[in-house]
């Protein structure tokens, strides 16, 4: 057996530079100041960025089997059951379109009469839609690789929205991909309120992709099963009013000053494929100004066409003339 | 690498540690979750290659490659920085002191040692994940030790195979 070995063997291993010892030594020193860093600081996320950049390659390559796979199960889906799907689609496109005639008048009623009582009118969304191109290996932590990135103008931190609810929010964006943490991650928390009674509080992932908690409710709080949980706005992360949860039990034990209560994500966690990235950045003084002088000089109706004319524009209409 | 003359092939080696990352990083397929609802059972991949690598070829694969690898993986996986590397750099120095005797070990010893190894790089990420609040089922961390061991065996042949038909270096 040992002959089958190379015969540099007996070279000396490190004729110059650092023994084995102090180099394995000095990673490990260095790993631990890299791991504290990373932990307390944000000052490695320029490094993280172009390091996810340059590692893009490997995203794709591990997402293959499950790329080559949906797309052979893609293909091999039965004639019969594409048409079905397409006339499922178009009869819930009849649907949606129906009410969203009916958003459009409510949202110009909603905006003239946010005019009227001089309140800063809601931020208006922009998405895009992204392919999940990677999943993490780890059972606990539900982070995700998605394939949009800084080249689409994704910000870190940016909330993350599938069909039903609201999914997670944006952790690093690198040029061409991002990382995505998931509301169901044991470490992710987002700040919602119950759309029936209007209490606050905050609903805290477990790791498990169909419970959340929310370990801050009082015994005495209006809240029972089936209630639908929405995103408060509060911390200005995420657009307020997105579905997030539904309380799915309610256990109150009047020794303990706080319920016990669980909820399910009314978003696919498990089986999204495609996923909204919705654009709702708060905008800086300066860059707020420039856009609202430049969006006074325009036309009006150029407001509704641009993105981020909308976004300037409503952000605070009224507050800023007098 | 590439100082050491006309008979120094080694993409082999480096390509196998890609490979051993891809096979991390794929997400598993629907039917795993199924089968195994609540139970962590791949294998780790990463760890016994660079640990094939510094008893096979010590003067190339060394514990600054072992660290970068562990980068490597802790950029793709979304992880803290520097989560995987303590685990591999100190497997990778053991595997160095002793690859003389570690060669000579059979198939058994060496997956004993690997499960060893493989149980501190695990124990290093629980710490890790717990003092950093990403709270996690121990269970979750030490059942993949067992399926390493279990691969190694497989692992092994596979990589000498590879190292002495293409002349790794």
């Amino acid at each position: 057996m040992a002959t089958a070995y190379s015969q540099n063997d007996d070279k000396p291993l490190f004729p110059r530079g650092l023994s084995l010892n102090a180099r394995a030594i000095l990673l490990c020193l260095f790993s631990v100041i890299l791991l504290g860093v990373d932990q307390r600081t944000d000052q490695l996320q320029p490094v993280r960025r172009v390091l996810s950049t340059a590692t893009y390659p490997i995203d794709i390559l591990a997402a293959m089997p499950s790329t080559v796979w949906n797309w052979a199960s893609d293909g091999l889906s039965s004639r019969n059951e594409l048409q079905k799907e397409n006339e499922q689609i178009k009869r819930q496109l009849l649907l949606q379109n129906a009410r969203l005639q009916r958003m459009d008048a409510l949202d110009e009623e909603n905006r003239r009469l946010r005019a009227l009582l001089k309140s800063s009118s809601r931020l208006q969304s922009d998405v895009l839609v992204a392919e999940i191109i990677a999943v993490d290996m780890d059972p606990y932590r539900h982070t995700i690789t998605l394939n949009k990135g800084l080249a689409h103008k994704i910000y870190d931190g940016q909330p993350l929205l599938d069909a039903y609810g609201v999914l997670g929010q944006v952790n690093t964006a690198a040029a061409m991909s991002s990382t995505a943490v998931l509301i169901t991650d044991a470490d992710h928390a987002i700040p919602v309120s119950n759309n029936r009674s209007g209490i606050r509080t905050v609903a805290y992932g477990t790791g498990k992709p169909d419970v959340m908690l929310l370990p801050h409710v009082p015994n005495h709080s209006d809240i029972k099963q089936g209630d639908l949980l929405v995103t408060s706005g509060l911390g200005e992360r995420f657009p307020a009013g997105y579905p997030v949860a539904i309380v799915t039990e309610v256990k109150r034990d009047y020794g303990q000053p706080f319920a016990t209560i669980t909820a399910k994500p009314t978003a696919h966690v498990t089986e999204s494929r495609h996923v909204l990235l919705a654009w709702h950045q708060l905008i800086d003084p300066a860059a707020e100004a420039a856009a609202e002088a430049a969006a006074e000089t325009q036309a009006d109706s150029a407001e509704d066409t641009q993105a981020e004319g909308t976004q300037a524009e409503t952000d605070k209409p009224v507050l800023g003339q007098p | 690498m590439s100082d050491h003359g006309h008979h120094s092939r080694q993409w082999p080696l480096w390509t196998s540690l890609l490979v051993a990352v891809l096979f991390t990083l794929t997400p598993a397929p629907d039917w795993y979750g199924t089968l195994f609802p609540d139970i962590n059972l791949r294998p780790i991949w990463l760890l016994p290659v660079c640990f094939y690598w510094a008893i096979a070829l010590p003067q190339r694969f060394s514990v600054g490659s072992a660290w970068l690898f562990g980068l490597l993986l802790d950029v793709t996986s979304g992880g803290l920085l520097g989560r995987h590397t303590i685990g591999l750099v100190i497997s990778v120095w053991i595997a160095q002191r002793f690859y003389l005797q570690l060669r000579q070990f059979p198939f058994g010893q060496q997956a004993i040692v690997v499960g060893l190894l493989a149980m501190l790089q695990q124990l290093l990420l629980l710490w890790i994940d717990g003092a950093t609040g990403v709270l996690s089922k121990p269970m979750h961390y030490f059942t993949p030790v067992f399926t390493t061991m279990m691969l190694w065996p497989l692992l092994f042949p596979l990589l000498r195979k590879l190292r002495i038909s293409l002349h790794v270096r």
